[in-house]
Parts: structure tokens; sequence; C-alpha cells
């Protein structure tokens, strides 16, 4: 034994570099265990006088035969790197590196790097987070170079969300193009839904270009015993911001009797765009509103932008209740926002040439609630202009949106039991432009 | 029997009160079911705020992470703080963002909508009663609160229990945990 990987022999490591006589650094085989045989190559390598590092042979098959080595690289007497060289070629294919962060004697981050396929380039790091410190992985993330290019093109983090020693969640980012941004995101995420502590549902979802949204989501049960999967739900495409429901009837401006319709809507749906995969609804709704009555084309880009700098919308958490008019006044729109409404403030406003925005929970119109799909809390998510009531049938009114949300949101035709039921969980709330 | 506290009303006069829409959460958010605590030595309600996602299909709609809590004082619901738990360090491994469960979990499926909202109606009835006994020594028998304890543990979300032990150990360890 003895070869002291990565260091060669002691000879190189004395070294003079000032020419003072005095070595700068300074390295010398001892023995630790008093057997009589060097073990370990110990090193000053400030040149004070004392040893700071130790190098020891690691044999990791116990097979006699050094299979790397181990260093102790603070002289704090614990070994916190480890080089392996499993062919004996002289070269080391892989690397461990472990830290005590706050100093406690624990080891919270362990750092790896391989070279699997031998070219002497490392194609793998993986880092290895315990942040309680319990001895189990917290958060892991790999960086590999699949294709051997000498880039890392896929990051794989994985989660133990709930602590209990599994890594339950895993994110794969690949970055094809090499920019730094991941090309396309596909997660896994075990869930304990009854809390027995065993996973029973897999979550999966895809960003397929890489836009921060996913446009796939799979939900699978898991056999606890087998672990075993059962698909349980399967809407490929999202499609928008997952509509499913496509029964929604749109209104004809061409075939409606005005006498039966309160408001414009055939004007107003010149203006309907869909947002896609945003959360910008409440800007959208605005501009359709401002250029209902101004004319003007107003950039959505423009919009976004400036919501962003005024800190009225972000896209990653869309408009705050309270914000959902702050556009329209920076463009001098007049209105008013409101709660406790009811449908006669919005036959009020349509009626007298007026514009009407309104926050809803979009799932009761998308998706509608049965015995076995509903929420258990009343919220509003998204916010849309509702451009007239149609009241062709008296005994089914409708109440006309111009939706965002998805791509058969232009005129939407929503029942009006539905419309109010989904208004309420906003509190009725009510922003009146003129 | 009159209703001095009543939770339900305190919860659905919240929604548009100024200051928790003054407060700026992200739209989307619900109210989760309240946890009764003491703040300063008076009796307060804190509710919670989280995201449920449909995705078109029964009981699989996702949960998400408590994300805000709101407090008010009872009887009057003044507002005492809202948190933003983001920020809070307690909370800095959970990623927010991600879903951690389904509804209906398992304990309550055979559950129908209406039968759900029956129960969470009684609960909040029981909620109110709980904070009368303490605010002003009404009746509450132990009936009572064997009841709002089995509620309690079955309409609240398995995956949000541990946020619940975090928000209140009091009151988690008195009504939630098994």
């Amino acid at each position: 034994m003895f070869n002291l990987f990565g260091y060669g022999t002691t000879q190189p490591l004395n070294y003079d570099i000032d020419g003072d006589g005095i070595l700068d650094s300074y390295a010398e085989g001892i023995d630790t265990d008093g057997d009589g045989i060097v073990d370990t190559l110990a090193l000053d390598l400030n040149g004070d006088g004392a040893f700071d590092q130790f190098v020891t042979d690691l044999d990791y098959d116990g097979d006699g035969i050094a299979d790397g080595c181990m260093v102790d690289t603070d002289g704090d007497g614990v070994y916190d790197a480890f080089f392996f060289d499993l062919d004996h070629d002289g070269v080391a294919e892989a690397a461990q590196y472990q830290y005590d962060s706050d100093n406690n004697g624990v080891v919270d981050m362990v750092i790896t790097e391989k070279d699997t396929d031998g070219d002497g380039l490392t194609d793998e790091v993986a880092k290895r987070y315990d942040y309680d410190q319990d001895g189990n992985d917290d958060y892991v993330e790999r960086f590999i170079d699949t294709d051997g290019d000498g880039r890392m093109d896929t990051l794989l983090q994985m989660y133990d969300d709930d602590s209990d020693g599994n890594l339950d969640m895993v994110r794969m980012n690949l970055d094809i193009d090499g920019d730094g941004v991941a090309d396309s995101v596909y997660e896994e995420q075990y869930v304990d839904t009854d809390g027995d502590g065993m996973a029973d549902t897999l979550i999966r979802q895809i960003d397929s270009d890489g836009d921060g949204t996913y446009e796939a989501l799979e939900i699978y049960d898991v056999d606890e015993d087998t672990g075993a999967l059962t698909l349980m739900t399967l809407d490929g495409d999202l499609g928008g911001n997952g509509v499913t429901v496509d029964e929604l009837g749109h209104f004809d401006p061409d075939s409606a009797d005005p006498d039966d319709v309160i408001g414009d809507p055939g004007r107003a749906m010149e203006q309907w765009e869909c947002q896609g995969n945003t959360g910008r609804c409440a800007l959208y709704a605005q501009k359709f509103v401002i250029e209902e009555l101004t004319g003007r084309e107003i950039d959505i880009e423009e919009l976004a932008d400036l919501a962003e700098e005024n800190g009225w919308f972000t896209e990653e958490g869309g408009t705050p209740t309270l914000n959902m008019n702050k556009v329209l006044d920076y463009y001098g729109v007049d209105n008013d926002m409101t709660f406790n409404n009811d449908m006669d403030d919005i036959v009020r406003c349509l009626g007298s040439g007026g514009k009407v925005i309104v926050s809803i929970d979009a799932d009761e119109i998308w998706y509608g609630e049965t015995d076995d799909m509903f929420d258990p809390t009343d919220n509003a998510n998204h916010a849309v202009e509702v451009i007239g009531i149609d009241n062709s049938d008296p005994d089914h009114p409708m109440v006309i949106l111009n939706d965002s949300g998805h791509e058969g949101g232009c005129g939407e035709m929503v029942p009006l039991d539905t419309f109010v039921d989904a208004w309420e969980d906003s509190g009725f709330q009510l922003i009146a432009c003129m | 029997m009159e209703k001095k506290t009543d939770i339900k009303k305190i919860l659905k006069t919240m929604k548009t009160s100024p200051f928790v829409l003054g407060c700026g959460m992200e739209p989307g958010v619900g109210q989760g079911l309240p946890v009764l605590t003491v703040r300063g030595g008076r009796l307060c309600l804190m509710v919670p705020y989280l995201k449920y996602k449909k995705t078109g299909k029964p009981d699989a709609t996702l949960v998400y992470p408590i994300m805000y809590t709101v407090t008010v004082t009872l009887p009057e619901s003044a507002p005492v703080s809202f948190e933003d738990l983001r920020f809070e360090s307690a909370f800095r491994l959970v990623d927010f963002t991600k879903p951690i469960g389904t509804f209906r979990h398992d304990a309550i499926k055979k559950y129908t909508k209406d039968e759900y909202f029956a129960m969470k109606d009684e609960l909040l009835e029981l909620y109110g009663r709980t904070a009368d006994m303490l605010l002003y020594g009404d009746e509450y028998s132990e009936r009572d609160d064997r009841r709002m304890r089995e509620l309690l543990r079955l309409l609240t979300e398995p995956s949000l229990k541990p946020i619940y032990a975090v928000l209140d150990r009091d009151f988690f360890e008195k009504y939630m945990e098994a």
C-alpha cells in the first residue's frame, strides 16, 4: 500500500518558493498507528512548521490494494475528501468532498464528482444536502453531461419534502442548447395524501418548451405495497389554463336580436385575445376595456412590463385583487371597484354603455362541480370582462364573457346561475368602467 | 341557542375586508380551516390561505401548501397580523409552487359535496361554541369537544397537518393529531 494516490512521492511537495532556505511547503510520510509502517502523508502547506493536511491510502474494496486516497483537508483529524481510482490507472474517476457548514461535527453537504466514461473529464457532479442533519438527504442535485461534450446539459433535482428519508420529488431540467436555461422540465412528485407515511399518489408534470408552465399533467394512484401505478386522470394537454369543458356556447352577433341583449357583445368580441399559459387574466380584461373605450391598440407585453414595474402584477403570482384596476387608472379610464354587488349592478353598467370586469372562480365555469369534484374553499382565481347578457330565452338567461383564459373564451355564454355562483367567490367584486 | 361568535360570518366578512384585500395575496387562494389561537392573552382566529387547483377529474384536485395566514381577534374580528409563510424560516424548505396532496383524500371520499359542506358548517359552528365558552364561559359539553376533534381530524387534509402543527402546536395537538 501507500502509493499516495494523486501526490506521487513526497519530494515534489517540498518547495522553497522564495529561496530563503526555508521550505514553504513540506511533506513527510508518518506512521499514525505505530506499527512501524508509514501509512499517511502529512503536509505542511503553508510552511509554518505544523502539519495542516493528511493523506491516507483508501482501500475501498478491502483487497489490500489502494483504490485511491482520503484527505483530511483542514487537519482536524477527520477525512473530508475522498478520491477513487478503482481501475488503478492512476486517474481518479470519482471524488467526494464532505462539508460541515456549521462546524458542529455533522456532515451536512456532500459533493461528488464522477468521470463515468474515463475520458478524464468530469461528467457528473452531485450535491447532497442534509439540512436538518438527521443523516438523510433533504435535497440532492445532480448535474450531468449526458453527451460527453464537456458541458452539463441535465440537472436532476430531488427533494425529500416530508423529511421521511425518501426523496419524493424529482425534477429533471434539460438544457439542450446550452444557454443555461432549461429547455424542458419533467417533474415527478410522490405524495402521501392520507398521511399514513406511505406515498399513495404520483403527480407528473411536463413543461416541454421550458416556458415555466407545465402543459401536461398526469396523476397516478400508487399501490402502497407493490408501488404499481394506476393512471387516475390524464389531461395530456391542459390547453391554455387546463380547460377541459368545451360545452359552453358562444354569442353570435349576426343571429342575435339586439332587443334581447344588454350591452354590445359583438363589438367587444373584436378585442378578445387568449392569454395562453400566463397569469395575465386581469391585464387582458383591462386591455379589452381600454381598447373598447378609447379605440387605442395596446401591446400586452408593454402592459405587462408596466404592471410589473409598478408592482401591480407578477408573472408568477398574477394580479392581487386591489390591483385589478391599476392599468385602467394609468390609461385614464374612469372606473369604480366595489364588492358585494349583484346582477342589477352589472345590468345597469352595461345598459348605460359602460364596461364591466369581474373576478370569478373560473373552475366553476370551466369544470363545473359534482359530488366527487369540488373545491373545499371558495375563492376567485380569474378575471374576465362581462360583455353582455342574453335574454333571448327568458327562462335561461346567459351571461356573455370575454374570457382570456382559454381558446374558446371569446363571447363565452355562461348560464346566469353558474355565473353568479362563480362570481360570488370573489365577494361579488365588480369594476365598472365608463 | 343564540349564536354569539359566528365564525362562518366572520370568514365571509374577511373575504372583502380592507385589511385582507390590502394584504395583496395572490389570486386563487382561499380560506382553509381556521385555528383558534391566543395572542397576547386574547383569543384570536388564525385563518390560513391556500390554493386548490382543479384538474377536471374527480378526486384529483391539487392541494397546495398554506401560503398565508391572517389573524383576527375574537369576537371583534379586528386584524392582528398577516403572515406570508414563504418568508418564514420554519417553512424555508417548502416549495409553495408544488402541490402536496390531492382532494378528496381517502377518509372523505365517501361523502358527497353536500355532506362535506354540512360537516364543514357543523365544524364552524363548533368553533363558534368553543369561542363562546372561552370568551363568555358559555356551556360547552364534552360531546362538543369530542365532535370538534372528530371533524377536524376528518376534514383537514393530511398533507396540510404538518403545516398546522407549525402554525399552532397547541391547537394541532388538541384537535388534529391522531
